[in-house]
């Protein structure tokens, strides 16, 4: 047997992990370790709470069908233990409205909140509030500094742009909030495999409120891998991936139980569905065509507020440059990539571009402020020679840079962020539509047949109408032309809608129809409502 | 051959193992048959009373069946008292109130059970004193151990009456009343779990479809629960890249600086096609301090021919230890190889294992830094297995690399280890305090325990691919079957032998009654999961119930894409190469291998209720290791002959 000779004395080392602290120690050494941030956090979300509340009801009002199909849709849940008060036609996944359900159930919400509409908007605001904590958390594990991390969440939240979408009910603004939480999870800082089944949950979550969020996949993967150990990479994958898809696969599961995942005569599906949503659906056009709908949705957000966006926009291929903040600026990058997709563009698709613009922004500039252009990245750029004072020249250039920023933003941006805010926070935009709805209560019989929009009715349904119609449904619904109009437009006793485009009546006939055969009996904020009773001509 | 002498080397006799006296019989079986005798007298008296009020009276039949129960419950107390335990020393009021929860359970259960005859089978004229019959008897056992047994609170009876013992001190009686209290609490439990799940039924039947859904419910969050728990396990060892850090080995002691010494103990029997070139290898440690010891049958005659081949070449080192068994198992040759140990540490090494040269120095650095009593070692199987007969065999490998490098340190860090049954090292001081191996079919196991809850010892464990000890599976699937077969029942020996009760916390002994009975509540598991997936597509349940009883999927779909991953990982840690079909056994014939493992648990139980404690060996062949060099053969014959 061969001696092995010790040319050094053995030196102990310990392998052993640190002992596991009683729970209560742990809590109090998180506290004492992240006052700083909890101290900021809370400020923050204590002003975004406020300003977000503000005339929360009143502004914007109701513009937009979509926040009473998905309050109307929790309603279905809440009461009646149905995913829709009509047929669910895999519109989307229902885990959005499910929270809305919940939390109506949870604070009695349909009964005591003055519409259903503003029941969505409550979980909206908390929605929003987590969105900018995760925020917080997700860019300082990015490693930006808290000035920056603050600024960002500021714009994040602050924009009017934000003021504007973050406030109505979308199921966009849940999806956001579980992309960012999935995104802070994988940068988590322990990179354990928890972290990733606990990101993938999210994202999964994300995904099951709001489908679009599955384009978000890559950045979240790269975070994760990112912030992953090369010898525990693999099952840090895995740990995110298998969850993320068996959970995800409980949509078609639920699609497949009930028979309803291919197309057949006689009901819905939910390929049909996926099919109408990507393709079937009429295109909105490329956003680098001038005349097309998406380009003049994507005026319409600037026109609000074009700071955040464009920003962002042109600050992303900077944002390549810094490492920690590429996955944000590639997904803010496949979002605008899919605009100029050419597909169908909905109204909210904003909501999910905000964050990541306020990332970029707010990374670059902590990129720029610690000096690190143009040196960021890259390592073959980083290797170039160069002299002390150039070093020094390039990061004091970099600081003016962000002071420049700073400077322009407070004699220009916000102002007019201020001018909006101020204007969010004093008009009532709400009032005409809930002055409708009292009207047709004190008016309408319970039993009348009314066309209705979605805004109005789970508020009818809460106070015990029957023959309330959401009014595209009449058209595009079998079961209910069925059950309420077997005489078409004869069967309508009152319309309670704002003007239609033209367009939308070519669509559906017997609104058309009634619209025709009717008399306004009352208008209420200048025609942004009006109530038609329904005359038949006498034969 | 010449035989081995049995001598220790300073020519002290070797030692003899105690031998236990048999117990005396327990129960006496006078109380079971006046048990049997009143009980038959009231079951008659509770027909009488069910003619009376059915035929003559006209009351409903399940009414008069509700009726005349408690009535015989009563009565049946008044016999346990009066007669079937008469004399003994627990007060009647004492016991009342477990009697009445147990009685009452089985009361209820027996009249459901009695509708559900009724309604389905029965109607005719008098049938129902059939049915009735049926009910009494189906819980005559449980209303047995209901009598005395289990709602006594003292023993039943002074010493000087029924107990015959030689040594006959009431402690001693006392001691045997506990223990066999223990041993019967467990059937009784089952039996009244059985009942309850079998209430549970009935009760849906006739509840409609809001209990037998919530019915399914419950299954489903069970297999969740089961499934991420075993998840769990499975990902703790590489939970973040620090913990994986912490459970690699510390670098090696150099060998100047060592101090420790071990004594290696390689026990085997029937080994002579593998046992030359383990102790060959066993003999090449670093290590400067080590002694092998291999302990044999002395009838062994093969075995004891290649073991001396060996110990002839490196005497310093091996010896051979020869002993007459009765029956020879593990725990016996250890202990007696035991004796003759003088290392600071012992060690064992299986007949087959393939054990890294460097191991010992990098066990003595986990010794001395960490302090440890015990530490056990990585083993890892190595064959993937070739055609399709040996399907089981990847399944297997995974089973033994996850153990090792994953579950054996959560094992660790909540402070129950049973050990595995090789490349452990256990110092030797405390090992002689426990005495010994305990005679236990999984003796490891049982060793482990019993360090980790009566003896405070410290446990680490460490892996290392290029440390860890190579062993291959059994050949064939039978001999699976019957290896899982002895150790589920020795972990079930264990269990209810009740040492784990002694640890401190709730959470501790939580996850060690769940330690122990994995194999079990896995076969339990895996019975309900056909269960779960015929309601997805045959039952109308809700939607929503359907799809909560799809929650276990999602653990278990991610355990199966775990699997591929550590036969990846495996694969590159071990220098494998893995074909395509070695994944596709691993989707496909998870569920037959979960199987195999519910039939052996099964098997565990029947054996252990009837008392079957006859182990069969594992065969070896030698398929984890590189063909022998042709060189080293003549030698090696020559030696032998």
């Amino acid at each position: 047997m061969t001696l092995l000779v010790a040319e050094t004395k053995y030196e102990w080392t310990t392998r052993t992990e640190p002992p596991r602290l009683s729970r209560r120690t742990r809590l109090a050494r998180w506290i004492t370790q992240h006052r700083q941030s909890l101290l900021i956090v809370s400020t923050l979300l204590a002003l975004i709470g406020i300003l977000a509340a503000w005339n929360m009801d009143g502004w914007p009002g109701r513009i937009n069908d979509d926040e009473g199909t998905y309050v109307a849709e929790a309603w279905a849940v809440a009461t009646r233990h149905e995913l829709a008060p009509y047929t669910y036609w895999y519109d989307h996944p229902p885990f959005g409205w499910l929270t809305i359900a919940a939390y109506a159930l949870l604070t009695d919400g349909f009964h005591r909140a003055l519409t259903a509409v503003t029941v969505g908007r409550e979980v909206m605001w908390i929605a929003n509030l987590v969105s900018g904590a995760s925020m917080y958390v997700l860019v300082r594990r990015l490693g930006l500094r808290r000035a920056f991390a603050v600024a960002s969440v500021l714009l994040f939240a602050l924009s009017p742009l934000s003021m504007q979408y973050h406030r109505m009910v979308f199921l966009d603004n849940l999806a956001v909030m579980w992309v960012l939480a999935a995104m802070a999870l994988a940068a988590s800082n322990r990179r354990s495999l928890g972290a990733a089944l606990g990101s993938a949950a999210c994202l999964a979550a994300g995904v099951l409120s709001k489908e679009t969020s599955a384009v978000l996949l890559p950045a979240v993967l790269w975070t994760l891998i990112q912030y992953s150990d090369r010898r525990t990479l693999a099952w840090r994958l895995v740990s995110f991936l298998a969850p993320f898809v068996a959970l995800v696969s409980a949509y078609p599961l639920y699609a497949i139980l009930k028979n309803e995942l291919l197309p057949g005569p006689g009901h819905v599906s939910l390929t049909w569905a996926l099919w109408w949503q990507l393709f079937g659906r009429g295109s909105s056009g490329s956003l680098l065509d001038p005349h097309s709908g998406t380009f003049a949705l994507a005026r319409s957000w600037t026109d609000v507020d074009p700071w955040l966006l464009l920003a962002g926009l042109a600050l992303a291929p900077l944002g390549f440059l810094v490492s920690r903040i590429r996955p944000a600026a590639l997904a803010l990058l496949i979002q605008v990539a899919m605009m100029c997709r050419g597909g169908y563009m909905p109204y909210p698709y904003v909501i999910s571009l905000l964050p990541f613009a306020a990332i970029v922004i707010a990374g670059v500039g902590d990129g720029l402020w610690r000096g690190e252009w143009p040196r960021f990245g890259w390592r073959g750029l980083s290797r170039l020679p160069m002299a002390p004072w150039l070093q020094a020249a390039r990061h004091r250039s970099g600081q003016l840079a962000v002071v420049a920023a700073a400077g322009l933003f407070a004699f220009s941006v916000a102002p007019a962020w201020a001018m909006a805010q101020h204007h969010d926070m004093v008009t009532d935009d709400s009032r005409p539509s809930l002055e409708a709805t009292r009207w047709v209560e004190a008016n309408v019989p319970r039993n009348a047949v009314l066309l209705v929009d979605d805004n109005i009715w789970p508020d009818l349904a809460g106070r015990g109408y029957t023959g309330q119609i959401w009014f595209y449904k009449a058209d595009l619904d079998p079961a209910v032309h069925r059950e309420f109009l077997r005489d078409g437009y004869r069967d309508v006793d009152y319309v309670v809608l704002g003007d239609l485009a033209a367009s939308t009546i070519n669509q559906l006939p017997t609104v058309g129809e009634a619209i025709q055969h009717s008399t306004v009996v009352a208008t209420f904020g200048g025609r942004s409502i009006v109530i038609r009773k329904v005359i038949i001509p006498s034969t | 051959v010449s035989s081995v002498k049995l001598q220790q080397p300073d020519g002290r006799p070797a030692p003899v193992a105690p031998v236990r006296t048999a117990a005396p019989p327990t129960w006496a079986a006078l109380p079971a048959l006046s048990f049997a005798a009143a009980g038959g007298i009231v079951a008659l008296l509770g027909l009488g009373v069910m003619y009376i009020l059915v035929d003559l009276l006209s009351v409903g039949q399940r009414n008069a069946f509700a009726l005349q129960l408690p009535l015989m419950v009563a009565l049946t107390y008044l016999a346990d008292h009066f007669v079937t335990w008469r004399g003994s020393n627990t007060s009647a009021l004492r016991r009342l109130p477990r009697f009445t929860v147990i009685r009452g359970t089985v009361a209820a259960f027996s009249w459901l059970y009695f509708s559900f005859l009724m309604s389905s089978r029965w109607g005719g004229s008098r049938q129902y004193l059939t049915a009735s019959a049926l009910c009494f008897a189906t819980t005559t056992y449980i209303n047995y151990l209901a009598s005395g047994p289990l709602t006594a609170s003292r023993p039943l009876f002074s010493q000087r009456r029924w107990v015959r013992d030689q040594r006959g001190s009431t402690v001693a009686t006392r001691a045997r009343w506990v223990a066999d209290r223990a041993r019967l609490k467990h059937p009784v439990r089952a039996i009244l779990g059985v009942l309850l799940v079998v209430l549970g039924l009935i009760t849906s039947w006739y509840g409609g479809f809001a209990g037998f859904s919530s019915l399914l419910v419950l299954f489903a969050l069970f297999n969740c629960a089961m499934s991420s728990l075993e998840l769990t396990w499975r990902l703790y060892g590489w939970r973040t890249p620090e913990a994986l850090k912490a459970t690699r080995f510390l670098p090696p002691v150099p060998v100047a600086d060592s101090t420790l010494s071990f004594s290696l103990i390689v026990p085997a029997l029937r080994e002579e096609a593998v046992i030359g070139q383990t102790l060959e290898r066993l003999c090449a440690q670093s290590h400067p301090r080590v002694e092998i010891l291999v302990s044999l049958c002395d009838n062994d005659y093969g075995t004891i021919e290649a073991a001396q081949v060996v110990a002839a070449r490196h005497s310093g080192r091996v010896r051979v230890i020869t002993a007459a068994y009765a029956r020879p198992n593990k725990p016996r040759q250890l202990n007696t190889a035991l004796a003759y140990c003088s290392g600071d540490f012992v060690g064992v090494i299986d007949s087959e294992d393939d054990v890294a040269t460097e191991l010992l120095l990098h066990i003595e650095a986990l010794c001395r830094a960490e302090d440890a009593d015990v530490v056990q070692g990585g083993v890892q199987l190595m064959n993937l297995g070739d055609g399709l007969k040996e399907w089981f065999c990847v399944h297997n490998v995974l089973e033994y690399f996850f153990w090792f490098t994953s579950r054996m340190f959560f094992q660790v860090r909540s402070g129950f280890v049973p050990l595995g049954g090789n490349t452990v090292f256990v110092r030797r001081s405390l090992l002689e305090e426990a005495g010994g191996w305990p005679d236990n079919l999984t003796e490891d196991c049982a060793l482990g325990v019993l360090l980790c809850t009566q003896h405070g010892a410290k446990v680490v464990a460490a892996y290392d691919p290029q440390l860890a000890t190579r062993e291959e599976t059994p050949p064939t699937i039978d001999g699976l079957r019957r290896q899982r077969t002895r150790w589920d029942q020795g972990f079930l020996s264990v269990l209810m032998d009740g040492g784990w009760r002694r640890l401190p916390t709730f959470r501790q002994r939580f996850l060690a009654w769940y330690i122990l009975a994995t194999p079990f509540v896995q076969a339990f598991s895996g019975l309900l999961l056909p269960i779960s997936l015929l309601t997805y597509f045959v039952l109308k349940e809700p939607v929503g119930v359907v799809l909560l009883m799809y929650a276990p999927f999602v653990p278990i779909s991610f355990t199966l894409v775990l699997q591929c991953v550590g036969l990846h990982e495996f694969s590159r840690a071990y220098e494998q190469k893995p074909g395509l079909r070695h994944y596709i056994s691993l989707l496909v014939g998870s569920y037959p291998y979960q199987l195999l493992l519910m039939v052996a648990a099964l098997m565990a139980v029947f054996r252990h209720a009837t008392g079957r404690t006859d182990w069969q060996r594992t065969t070896h062949i030698g398929r984890h290791r590189e063909p022998l060099p042709t060189a080293g053969l003549p030698e090696l014959e020559a030696a032998v002959s």
